[in-house]
């Protein structure tokens, strides 16, 4: 079978791998890169799990084919913190109690990353549609509401201090 | 009102500090079972039956073999023989016939989702290649998905060989009955015939899964010295022990399971299913093997929650005390024997004081994936029944729903089911509590209805083992059995720095594998922060006084004049204080290395009550629910962590919405499941929800040393009734099918 | 003293007699005593039975039962 060289940025690394055509990102970031955060939750795009961000936009890295992400940016949850330094919305998640099992998190951290990136003022209702895509089986989303919106909160007062 | 009993004596238990595993999960360090790998490891692939109910007639795998990279494929026949023995796995007991045989179907396919073959390959490519290669020749028999055609006297059999349990001498029954389970005191006909009221009603329920985002995942490696290990994510990585070695037949202590972080559970990671079959790949091919399960694999063949028939009567006197109960349903079990009617039978009614009841539970097989414990396994459907036609019967005699709740409710020392008296229980403080709350009397806009409804559910205790130890330097390491589900590791941290006096950050929390720590229950049964509690508590008392001793012997003097205060050795008389860390420093002098490692098996757990109020909000043109405000009031005993308790009671509840108004499997006209995603079984969504309004009520439980009760599994309770209700007095129809989807809320707003 | 035998045992293993008067110094003695009377109860008492000694459920079968009135013979469930 041929396998397709990909050249592609991940979390700010220019990094190289071979796929077969029909492999998704997801599968590559985890299999190829060995960047186990993204979780395949349904491999169909219906639970958000391997959320990452393409060129500054969130999508689902289980309906992205890996080649596609040739000469591009992508961004996972592994790259979200700074070093040791938590991003905020990683911060608030721990804070609120915003996991319970965990394995939808990466998916919802990376979505509110992608959120405050683009809305850095956003109501109760736009993160519950904004994160709409992202299962959680465990919480019922109150206190992953909460986290992103006390994370937005730091974040303007971040921008505002600076 | 939370709180009753003093908290002042706790410096630790209560607070809300960071998990131990935090960090890990919000950076994707987390390891899950999905995520493991092992060197040299195979992929394995499954085959599984496309049809509702069949006899394989023979399976060719010759074409499989052929592939390129295959290295094992097995089928039934690799299989050693059923035999019918029991699993101990610590108060729960399985037959391995039925668990055996659904891990792999042997002359007979039972469900769509029903593993045949499987085989392993250095690729993932190559592993699914070959299993579309796999011929397998059916013989399709005759199936129920509807539990009123499996339920027919004359129904075609499921399975011949099934015994029913629980019948009367010579009662005639279907042949897929497995169990019969009536319960009853008193006189029921005449107590209702006396009542003032009475509310006669149908429900149903179809099933419903439990929805877990983490599909089941497994790596196995079945070495050649007969020792096997397993990396998974289960609810019990002692249950998946003993079962895999009850199948293989070999020594429980030949197998070692390292359990990996699980992503979710609630009840249906109790069960194995993959990693028999992995093994067995892995002792054919001499590599490790990895069987993954895809989102349709999940929702196709692992255990749903019984759907359910019930007939409720419920009667009352004028004041609205409850005078008789009538209650019979009809659970599924999927293909194999389940364990829902029982528990469905002793939560129907054991939250009032009804003094005459006939409560009759059946199970029957239906060609469905065999069903799993869903989070108070066999309650929510029954509680649904009652709860509804206890706010019709309030309505009728023109009571407040929670007046006549309050009216019924049992309190400490009121006889429980099964007759022994309840303890410190929590319902007529939870059901004061919905009453005072602003929610109950807050305005409701156009198109909004309210309604309450309240629930049980018996929790659990069993079999725990901890150890607690320190390292050369006073660290204090915590290892338990018990996976971490929802925030364990942090409550068992908490109880662990209670105990000893030393801050909570100090505390090392792990989970350990079955080789590392002694036997421990599933993850399962609101017990662990309970009895897992107890065995750390227990433990940690035991390393107080070995560090007393050992304070003693470096301080010289009777161990009786040594106190522990704040994490340190204390010289009673002249104050002389030695640190843990001193000890730990001195223990090669003293006596050795410093731990001690309990197991309990305590059964002083108390149940747990809730009561929630929901307000609905229904869009007459399309028939969509919204539920517009949520209140949950639980009975937590203590809240050892309450934002990890407010958490199981937001959960619970939003699973119980979404039981309510979304969730169903649908079954195609050739017997297969047709919504085996999450597009098309929808759980719920961030957007349908509301904030979650939590109020813990604290009734502490004595058989706890700090109070515990479990608080995992009521939350589901109560909501399938609240909200039904709830769009039931916002349409002026009462909805007793679940779930109430949008075109069910349609057709009742535009029929006759 | 007396034992109560709750569903589906009495139908399981004891023809549907759910009442019984034994004697016994602690409940291994009880189980022994119903392992004559229903085969094959002994064998699986452990694991699917709870036993509540006056009202009180009792996980050590040890105790000794000296001035109990009534034991209870319950199925245990452990939940989800």
């Amino acid at each position: 079978m041929s396998r397709i060289h990909v050249t592609t940025t991940v979390n700010g690394d220019e990094r190289e791998f071979l796929c077969s055509p029909g492999q998704t990102l997801l599968d590559a970031l985890r299999d190829e890169l060995d960047l186990t955060g993204s979780k395949e939750g349904c491999g169909s795009g219906d639970c958000g799990a391997c959320t990452v961000i393409l060129d500054g936009e969130m999508v689902c890295s289980c309906l992205v084919l890996a080649g596609e992400a040739q000469g591009r940016r992508v961004e996972t949850i592994e790259g979200i913190a700074e070093g040791s330094q938590l991003h905020p919305v990683q911060q608030k998640f721990l804070e609120n109690a915003a996991l319970q099992c965990g394995f939808c998190t990466p998916g919802f951290i990376v979505a509110s990353k992608a959120l405050l990136d683009k809305n850095p003022n956003p109501t109760e209702t736009e993160v519950r549609y904004w994160l709409a895509g992202n299962l959680c089986r465990c919480t019922g989303y109150d206190k992953i509401v909460r986290a992103v919106m006390d994370a937005a909160a730091e974040l303007r007062q971040e921008r505002t201090a600076a | 009102m939370n709180a009753p009993e003093p908290k002042d004596a706790f410096k630790v238990v209560g607070t809300r500090p960071i998990r131990p595993d935090g960090v890990d999960k919000v950076t994707g360090k987390a390891i899950f079972g999905t995520d493991y790998k092992a060197a040299n490891m195979l992929a394995g692939a499954i085959v599984r039956c496309p049809h509702p109910h069949a006899r394989i007639k023979s399976i060719d795998t010759s074409k499989a073999e052929a592939v390129a990279g295959v290295k094992a494929v097995v089928t039934g026949a690799d299989f050693p023989s059923v035999e019918d023995t029991i699993v101990r796995m610590g108060e729960t007991s399985a037959s391995t016939v039925d668990m055996a045989q659904n891990v792999m179907a042997r002359d007979v396919a039972y469900y769509d989702g029903h593993p045949v073959a499987a085989v392993a390959a250095i690729s993932q490519e190559a592993a699914d290649e070959a299993a579309a290669l796999i011929v397998v020749e059916y013989e399709q028999l005759p199936y129920h998905i509807d539990i009123n055609e499996s339920f027919k006297l004359d129904a075609p059999a499921i399975n011949p060989n099934l015994k029913a349990t629980g019948l009367a001498e010579g009662e005639k029954v279907s042949p897929n009955v497995t169990t019969k389970f009536p319960y009853a005191k008193g006189d029921a006909d005449a107590a209702l015939a006396g009542a003032a009221a009475t509310v006669t009603a149908h429900y149903t329920l179809k099933p419903v899964h439990q929805g877990y985002i983490e599909p089941h995942a497994c790596v196995v490696s079945w070495k050649p010295d007969g020792k096997i290990d397993i990396w998974c994510s289960s609810q019990g990585a002692f249950n998946i022990r003993g079962l895999t070695a009850s199948f293989l037949h070999v020594d429980i202590g030949s197998i070692r399971v390292m359990p990996l972080e699980i992503g979710g559970g609630f009840g249906g990671k109790n069960s194995v299913y993959l990693e028999p079959v992995a093994a067995l790949l892995s002792k054919k091919s001499g590599r490790p093997v990895r069987l993954l399960m895809s989102r349709s694999d999940v929702f196709r063949a692992s255990g749903p929650a019984p759907g359910a028939e019930i007939d409720v009567t419920l009667g009352a006197d004028a004041q609205g005390n409850l005078v008789g109960a009538k209650v019979e349903f009809v659970y599924s079990a999927g293909a194999f024997r389940g364990t829902d009617a029982m528990p469905g039978v002793m939560h129907a009614i054991c939250h009032y004081k009804v003094p005459d009841f006939s409560l009759i539970g059946w199970e029957v097989l239906t060609n469905m994936p065999k069903h799993a414990a869903y989070r108070a396994p066999g309650a929510p459907q029954v509680n649904f029944a009652v709860e509804c036609a206890l706010n019709e019967l309030a309505d009728k005699l023109g009571i407040d729903p929670i007046e006549i709740r309050l009216k019924n409710a049992v309190g400490p020392g009121d006889p429980g089911m099964m007759g022994a008296p309840l303890g410190n229980v929590g319902l007529i403080e939870c059901l004061e509590a919905a009453k005072a709350h602003p929610h109950y009397t807050a305005p409701l806009g156009e198109g909004q209805a309210r309604a309450v409804a309240c629930g049980s559910w018996m929790n659990y205790g069993g079999p725990s083992t901890a150890s607690v130890s320190l390292a050369e330097d006073g660290s204090v390491l915590v290892a338990t059995g018990s996976p971490d589900i929802g925030g364990s590791r942090a409550s068992m941290a908490i109880m662990a720095s209670e105990t000893l006096g030393v801050p909570y950050e100090q505390i090392n929390v792990v989970v350990a594998d079955t080789s590392s720590v002694g036997f421990s229950m599933v993850t399962g049964g609101s017990r662990t922060t309970y009895a897992t509690g107890i065995a750390v508590i227990d433990a940690a008392n035991a390393v107080i006084d070995i560090c007393k001793q050992r304070a003693a012997k470096m301080l010289d003097v009777d161990v009786s004049t040594i106190e522990w205060i704040d994490g340190e050795a204390v010289e009673t008389g002249n104050g002389k204080r030695l640190s843990l860390r001193q000890i730990a420093e001195k223990s090669g002098a003293t006596g050795g290395p410093i731990s001690f490692e309990k197991g309990v098996s305590p059964l002083q757990h108390l149940p747990g009550y809730s009561a929630q109020i929901c307000d609905v909000e229904v869009d007459r043109e399309t028939g969509n629910v919204s539920v517009v405000r949520y209140t949950v009031v639980q009975d937590v005993g203590r809240a050892i962590h309450p934002a990890y308790v407010e958490g199981q009671m937001q959960g619970g509840a939003v699973q119980g919405i979404g039981w309510a108004l979304n969730e169903a499997y649908i079954y195609n006209k050739d017997g297969r499941l047709d919504n085996a995603g999450f597009l098309d079984y929808r759980i719920p969504v961030a957007s349908d929800m509301p904030m979650i309004d939590t109020v813990m009520i604290e009734k502490a439980n004595p058989g706890h040393p700090y109070g515990v009760k479990g608080v995992g599994e009521v939350p589901i309770v109560p909501p399938l009734a609240a909200v039904a209700t709830a769009v039931g007095n916002a349409i002026g129809k009462r909805m007793r099918d679940l779930p109430i989807s949008p075109e069910r809320v349609y057709a009742a707003l535009n029929e006759g | 003293m007396r034992v109560i035998v709750m569903p589906p045992f009495d139908r399981e293993f004891f023809g549907g007699t759910d009442r019984f008067e034994i004697t016994g110094r602690t409940l291994f003695g009880v189980v022994n005593r119903l392992e004559e009377l229903g085969p094959g109860f002994a064998d699986l008492a452990d694991v699917r039975a709870a036993f509540a000694v006056d009202g009180v459920v009792q996980a050590d079968w040890s105790v000794p039962l000296e001035g109990v009135q009534e034991v209870v013979v319950m199925q245990k469930v452990a939940g989800g």
